[in-house]
């Protein structure tokens, strides 16, 4: 069922089990598992069916630190959510990638990459992805990986006639959940905003939360200001540990051939470090995306290796001769660092039309990053010269230690941390099932939850970690 | 040291993506190359004995040889 307006649904008298506040890729997936399960699920979505000027301004932000998006650029407030603009590259984040490092604070997940895999097969079927292949050591300290480059799932596109149909499932339109209300152990009610005004509180056995990986931040801070704790009772690590993927043009590469690596359909391929190559650097996790450049690129490469190693230039002119295609522009993101001053706050200054402070977004790139960046490029060029596939150049930028470019991408819309998992109710906000601590009924979905951010986009791994969650509720309120 | 030989067009004219070269021109610009070039390039250890990193290039030690 799907209800154009807030009145349309009360009218509706559907009684929900539980109230899943968002419809994007975590939102939509945990509908649809409850749903299949025979649980009522009612799935608030703060704007309608398409994109209005008027809804997006409800994401409006500022950003303290290092330079960022408009955080209302960065994300979309209407059916199907950021799924919207995603560019639908995918990859699961690494087994790695939940494990602690020793040399990085508050790293490592309560669960591991085993927890997330059974839902994997789920997740081919809901983002339309061909089979994963397994990555290839190009040397010990390198891999190929695999980047799925997917048709981008529109989730207001592709599940609408379904969620339509379900008796189970009710779509609510161009509503706004301002805030929750509890008691300290339970919630006990989602106030509802639209039209202009208040339209009282819903309710429901169990909640969701599925805004985004910066508005579920928003949502529960501004819950527990208004219940004096009440919604999420240890909240130390509410809005913190915020994470991006900072990504920059890193350098250039002049390759003796294509042919010793898989490249994609647009000859680009992709590497990752290997754990050991990680640990010995004492670096976090990176990916380097290699992007064919035209011959003249090659040609001035050459010219410059040529100042450095004149018979490794010739060397590689020769195969100029051979193969035209043989320079390649390198971009380099990266895991950031889990940091607690990286968090999401309420504005004092600034409220949106419903009354609710806007989010304060305090980001900050860390020297541990840094490194990651420098030490990822030279672990990437040594292990093509290893194997003589060709000869890194590093950015100036980067071997001269100045600032971060500001005409550059600056990172991937990837909105992680805020509410992450953790066993430690002091480092994180929901458990290994994405319940909130100290919370009977409430639960978290989407990359929020996100302990650590690995390299890799996120949307593959926060639907999967949907899935097991949809799962694990349809469990509990089937017992 | 033997004179480099005289280029058939300078450096500058390869560089141009518009300049159509052929392999043996290409290799007569990169004789060219100062030597001077050589000799003020700042070398920087690695992690590993058989890599160096020139003027932000990573190389293989013997390609300096």
């Amino acid at each position: 069922m799907m209800f154009a307006s807030t009145a349309a649904y009360l009218a509706s008298g559907f009684k929900p089990k539980v109230i899943v506040i968002g419809s994007g890729p975590a939102g939509t997936t945990i509908a649809r598992k409850l749903g299949a399960a025979g649980i009522p699920v009612t799935v608030i979505e703060a704007g309608s069916d398409e994109w209005t000027e008027e809804s997006q301004d409800f994401y409006r932000g500022s950003v303290v630190g290092d330079p960022y998006f408009d955080l209302d650029i960065s994300r979309l407030r209407f059916l199907g959510g950021s799924s919207n603009h995603w560019a639908g590259w995918c990859r699961v984040m690494d087994a790695h990638d939940f494990q602690p490092k020793a040399w990085a604070p508050d790293t490592g997940w309560p669960i591991g990459r085993q927890d997330i895999e059974p839902f994997l097969n789920e997740v081919h079927d809901i983002l339309d992805l061909p089979p994963f292949l397994p990555d290839v050591p190009m040397t010990e300290d390198l891999r190929w990986v695999q980047l799925i480059k997917s048709p981008a799932v529109r989730f207001g596109e592709k599940f609408r006639g379904e969620l339509e149909k379900s008796p189970n499932i009710a779509v609510v339109l161009n509503t706004y959940v301002t805030h929750l209300t509890g008691d300290g152990r339970k919630v006990t009610g989602a106030q509802l905003w639209s039209d202009g005004k208040d339209q009282g509180a819903i309710t429901a056995d169990f909640y969701v939360p599925c805004a985004g990986g910066l508005e579920n931040s928003r949502l529960l801070l501004w819950s527990n200001e208004l219940s004096n704790g009440a919604v999420v009772p240890h909240a130390e690590a509410l809005g913190c540990y915020w994470m991006e993927h900072p990504q920059f043009e890193g350098g250039n590469i002049i390759l003796s051939n294509y042919d010793e690596f898989a490249v994609d359909a647009t000859n680009e391929a992709f590497f990752s470090p290997s754990p050991k190559a990680m640990e010995e650097r004492q670096i976090l996790n990176f990916g380097v995306r290699l992007i064919e450049t035209p011959y003249d690129g090659a040609k001035q490469l050459i010219a410059d290796l040529a100042c450095t190693a004149p018979d490794t230039a010739e060397w590689f002119a020769g195969m100029l001769d051979l193969n035209l295609r043989c320079a390649a522009k390198l971009y380099v993101g990266w895991e950031q660092a889990p940091v607690a001053t990286n968090r999401i706050v309420l504005s004092l200054l600034d409220r949106d039309h419903a009354g609710v402070p806007r989010i304060e977004l305090h980001w900050q790139k860390s020297e541990l990053e840094r490194r990651t960046l420098a030490e990822g490029l030279r672990v990437f060029g040594e292990a093509f010269a290893e194997r003589d596939f060709g000869r890194l150049r590093i950015a100036d930028w980067i071997v001269n230690g100045e600032d971060y470019p500001t005409d550059q991408e600056l990172a991937g819309h990837h909105h992680m941390g805020g509410t992450r998992m953790a066993d430690d109710i002091r480092k994180g906000i929901v458990d290994r099932n994405m319940k909130v601590h100290g919370m009977d009924n409430l639960y978290v979905g989407g990359s929020s939850v996100f302990a650590t951010s690995g390299q890799c986009n996120p949307t593959t791994t926060l639907t999967a970690l949907a899935a097991r969650l949809g799962d694990h509720l349809s469990r509990v309120i089937g017992a | 040291m033997s004179p480099l030989p005289r280029p058939e067009i300078r450096l500058v004219d390869w560089l141009n993506p518009k300049t159509s070269i052929s392999r043996r021109r290409f290799m007569a610009s990169l004789a060219t190359v100062s030597a001077a070039a050589l000799l003020t390039r700042t070398m920087q250890p690695t992690r590993r004995d058989e890599f160096v990193e020139v003027n932000g290039w990573i190389l293989k030690r013997s390609d300096l040889a």
